[in-house]
């Protein structure tokens, strides 16, 4: 069976692959900018 | 660790020790086991909702029945030596020269260690456990035959089918062919009873595992190309990425299939060698950033290390 | 060397000193979350060779046939693909961070040939599958190989012996790989910032100045 394909140029891409790809970026973009707040990472404390 | 400490990305790397800063409490062992229950829940998650692709094999049989003249185009060509299998080269003939990386020829320096020779292996021999005496008439007239002779009659063939309306031997021209059309017509009688199924095994025994001579074969006719283009999966078709179906493939193979994609590769006879060679140029490059100057600044200049340390950076 | 045995422990005490094995304090500045994507890859691939274990268990068919098996062959892509998109990630994050920085280029060094041994690794799992996508990509690759030499001794048309690679020896080579990276990571701690500066006693430290050296690194300079 084929699936859905995206082109673009030169490119021809599978949407599953592209939603893989999208997603990947995606978090990490939200993986840089959402805020950390883990234990105790708001006073760090001299070991 | 010598290896740590002499290959120093610079000299004037002055990356303070990181046990000497402050600290903050961190439980390791509980961050990996949330991070396994999570991996595995979206795992499940993910395999429930999505399941995975399964399309069947090709099978000789229904190869046969779904397109018996590649069939007999295929065993013709086998013949005649015009299969790429027929005229590959190392690592199962000797049959071509092999592509070659500038000067150096690895294909062909590798050796046949492999050795298929595509008429006997993959046509006649399994012909020869045919009990039709026909069949065996016709392969003791080629076996008699000279070389020029088979060449002449499976070549002139291969032509005579080419010509006939959608290669439908039942079209082909009167003509000089020999045995080849009795030989070729048995072969795809063959392939309809499933008497092909395991008969190209080398091993010659009842259990398979090596699929080496069938793929091969399969991979001579045209069939599997155009069930493999019909699903993207061509080579200029970014096809290594890809997957039958609406699933993902291999992402990660990305630049790997891209330069197949474009010039020069995408014209090249040895498109292969020169993938594989810039690949593992490149693959050399990921491993060593550290030390490429220009490319292991690269961080500084781009100011996500701004946003990722923005506690750190706000207070010192 | 008086015991061989007293010898390996003590080596063993300095590439990961104790408490720098299973920590339970991280520099200040580990606080972001992209720090949990090497976590993430690591457990994926625990989950990847977990539900590879289970597929082992009903054997190289089993999935075609069973609908249990076909559930847990599902499993198997999506904990890989999973694994490939958090060990990116990772990957991502840390060339951002520069994270070679400190001695640390063995640690990128090795997480570099983790990610093409893994994609090894996956590449003959595709040739397993005994379906029509590992038919297809068996008689593309083997061109790819050929071209190369590869394919004289790895053949990709031989379904037998790239079960087998996928199995046994290319998880070992990738495992052993992934635990040297994981000790290098230990051991070296997590990088500091780019042009991070510790405040000394004065509030005087600079890049050019002296710098505290802990034990671990210590021995790092005078061994090395």
């Amino acid at each position: 069976m084929n699936g859905s394909y995206v082109d673009w140029g030169v490119v021809h891409i599978s949407v599953a692959n592209l939603v893989v790809i999208a997603v990947m970026v995606v978090v990490f973009l939200l993986a840089v900018l959402v805020p950390f707040h883990g234990p105790g990472s708001g006073d760090g404390d001299a070991s | 660790m010598t290896m740590a400490s002499t290959l120093r990305p610079t000299g004037r790397d002055r990356t303070p020790d990181s046990h000497a800063f402050p600290t903050r409490p961190y439980d390791l062992v509980k961050e990996f086991t949330l991070a396994l229950v999570a991996m595995l829940v979206l795992t499940i998650a993910l395999a429930a909702v999505f399941s995975s692709p399964d399309e069947k094999p090709i099978s000789l049989v229904g190869w046969a029945a779904a397109a018996p003249n590649d069939v007999v185009a295929t065993a013709t060509g086998e013949l005649a030596g015009t299969t790429t299998s027929a005229g590959y080269g190392a690592p199962y003939n000797d049959a071509g020269p092999g592509q070659t990386l500038g000067p150096l020829a690895l294909q062909r320096w590798a050796g046949v260690t492999i050795p298929v020779d595509p008429a006997q292996d993959l046509v006649l021999a399994p012909l020869r456990r045919s009990a039709d005496p026909t069949t065996a008439a016709a392969l003791d007239t080629w076996a008699a035959a000279p070389p020029e002779q088979r060449t002449a009659w499976s070549t002139a063939y291969s032509d005579a089918l080419t010509a006939a309306p959608d290669g439908d031997p039942a079209g082909v021209a009167p003509g000089d062919y020999g045995p080849v059309p009795v030989i070729a017509s048995s072969f795809l009688a063959l392939a309809r009873t499933g008497g092909l199924e395991g008969a190209l095994d080398p091993s010659g025994t009842f259990y398979g595992g090596d699929a080496t001579r069938g793929l091969l074969l399969l991979a001579d006719g045209a069939y599997l190309e155009d069930q493999a283009r019909a699903r993207s999966l061509g080579g200029d078709q970014w096809g290594m990425m890809n997957e039958t179906g609406n699933y993902p493939g291999q992402p990660w193979m990305w630049l790997y299939t891209f330069w197949y994609q474009v010039p020069p590769f995408a014209t090249s006879e040895n498109a292969d060698a020169q993938v594989w060679g810039l690949m593992m140029l490149l693959t050399l490059g990921l491993v060593l950033v550290p030390f490429i100057p220009g490319v292991r600044s690269i961080p500084r200049w781009v100011p996500v290390h701004r946003l990722i340390w923005r506690d750190w950076y706000r207070r010192h | 060397m008086s015991s061989w045995t007293v010898g390996l422990r003590t080596r063993l005490a300095r590439t990961v000193p104790p408490g720098e094995l299973l920590p339970d304090r991280q520099p200040a500045y580990v606080s972001s979350w992209i720090y949990v994507f090497g976590v993430l890859s690591l457990a994926s691939l625990v989950v990847v060779i977990g539900t590879g274990c289970v597929l082992a268990i009903g054997g190289v068919t089993w999935w075609h046939t069973s609908g249990l098996g076909h559930f847990v062959n599902s499993t198997h892509l999506w904990s890989v693909e999973l694994f490939f998109a958090t060990m990116v990630i990772h990957l991502w994050g840390k060339f951002f961070m520069a994270a070679w920085r400190g001695k640390r280029a063995l640690t990128w060094m090795t997480g570099a040939v983790a990610f093409v041994g893994s994609i090894g690794t996956a590449f003959t799992g595709y040739l397993s599958q005994t379906n029509f996508d590992s038919q297809w990509i068996a008689g593309e690759a083997k061109d790819g190989l050929n071209s190369v030499g590869i394919g004289a001794f790895f053949n990709v048309l031989d379904p037998g012996q790239m079960l087998l690679w996928h199995v046994t020896l290319l998880p070992l080579v990738v495992g052993v790989i992934v635990v040297a990276h994981i000790v290098l990571v230990r051991r070296h701690g997590v990088v500091p910032p780019i042009d991070a500066v510790l405040d000394g006693p004065d509030d005087g430290a600079t890049p050019t100045g002296p710098i505290p050296v802990a034990p671990a690194a210590r021995d790092l300079t005078t061994t090395g």
